[in-house]
């Protein structure tokens, strides 16, 4: 990025400043896409305050169903765009807010609107099962 | 290391296996009772070619001998595991292991639920159906396992790992085999707690847990499955258009998968679910 950014001041020709807008672009669609890792730190911020709705997988690295998962929100990303956020906690790592919510099962799958859990379930679900589950 | 372990002997993995056979390759099939069709009191009369009526049992029995003549090796066991090591399935039994490329379920469903007070409010609250997903949670916490057999012996071994402080709970069954843990042989009544589990009462008093883990009889294929990371839906195996679930390699054929629960549908997806296993062996 700081390559493309020193360039730009050097060379103002206008077809490179409209391919570093396309990158950005990009980056911003793979930004938006992608599956979330959530921590103790942004879990207020990240999923609490959000303005969409955001689904969180409560996983571990030693959990064999949890790898099952990790396909499925990827595609499941790529399916919702930006009409909610995708993503994942490890509850070994990130143990505060696990404890807090108190997993005891995983995967578990919970759905936050306004702050507040709106829906929740164990075990891997199908893409479809979760769209439901966000209302989409 | 077998080709195909099929598990279930009713008509879905018995036409499975013929198929199977049929194309070359040697499945083996494992299973463990009769399922549905044990407790069918009436006679079978809308199954193609039967001019008299016949027992469920009777017909489950003669698929069994149809394949045995056929040279199809079919034992009766129980599956109480189901791993995988890279992409090689771990067929563990009460006797056995076994090593397979590759796995059908068609164990049909016998869905064993406690149907006790508490039961489903704690459930995953405090009450775990595997010990290797969640018994992480319950390190050196106090924990009981629900169970009398093989299937509840090697759930102990696993939260033996995790705590010191367990509970064999037989619910008024009689325990087989030796626990070197405390055993309560009282029934269960009750599960108790607030937010989560805290005790059971028992037919004789209370008993303070952190977490029960149920290991009853042995484990529905739904059960192992979803333990491997197989998506269930209302207590169904999804699967796709070629009898394959999210996992390569692990299929799933009758009742187990919903749909109609009748002979013809399972017959018609053992057939399927042979062609696809036969495909997916060879595309390797």
């Amino acid at each position: 990025m700081m390559m493309i950014f020193m360039s730009l001041k050097i060379n103002v020709k206008r077809w490179y400043f409209l391919a570093v807008l396309f990158i950005i672009g990009m980056l911003t669609y793979e930004v938006e896409n992608m599956v979330h890792t959530f921590t103790t730190n942004n879990f207020d911020a990240e999923v609490l305050q959000s303005n969409v709705p955001v689904l969180v997988e409560f996983w571990a690295t030693w959990c064999g169903p949890c790898q099952r998962v990790a396909p499925i929100l990827e595609d499941l990303a790529k399916d919702v765009l930006d009409a909610a956020k995708i993503g994942k906690l490890d509850v070994d790592e990130e143990y505060e807010v696990a404890d807090e919510l108190g997993i005891m099962s995983i995967p578990t799958l919970i759905v936050f609107k306004n702050g507040k859990v709106h829906q929740s379930t164990i075990g891997v679900q199908s893409k479809e099962t979760l769209k439901k589950l966000l209302d989409l | 290391m077998k080709d195909a372990i099929i598990i279930g002997y009713g008509p879905a993995g018995i036409s499975a296996a013929i198929y199977l056979k049929r194309q070359g390759v040697e499945p083996l099939v494992i299973g463990k009772d009769l399922g549905a069709l044990e407790g069918y009191d009436d006679k079978v009369e809308n199954f193609y070619g039967l001019v008299e009526p016949i027992y469920g049992k009777d017909l489950i029995r003669n698929g069994i001998k149809q394949a045995q003549n056929l040279g199809i090796e079919v034992i009766t066991d129980a599956v109480i595991s189901l791993k995988m090591q890279g992409d090689i399935f771990e067929v563990i039994t009460t006797q056995e292991h076994y090593e397979t490329k590759t796995v059908l379920l068609a164990t049909g469903k016998t869905r064993r639920t406690m149907s006790r007070q508490g039961f489903s409010k704690y459930r995953g609250k405090g009450i775990s159906m595997c010990a290797t997903c969640d018994g992480f949670f319950y390190r050196r916490k106090k924990v009981g396992i629900i169970g009398c057999g093989p299937y509840m012996l090697h759930e102990l071994e696993y939260l033996k790992k995790m705590t010191k402080d367990i509970i064999v709970f037989t619910d008024g069954h009689v325990l087989h085999g030796e626990v070197d843990v405390p055993v309560v042989h009282d029934k269960i009544l009750k599960f108790c707690g607030t937010e989560k589990l805290t005790h059971v009462e028992t037919s004789t008093g209370k008993v303070e847990l952190d977490g029960m883990f149920v290991a009853l009889g042995v484990p529905s294929s739904v059960e192992f499955a979803s333990q491997l990371g197989v998506i269930i839906e209302k207590n169904n195996i999804v699967v796709n258009d070629h009898y394959m679930t999210n996992i390569p390699g692990l299929f799933a054929a009758g009742d187990v998968i919903g749909g109609k629960l009748q002979i013809a549908k399972a017959v018609y997806d053992g057939m399927n679910a042979a062609d696809a296993i036969y495909n997916y062996i060879h595309k390797k």
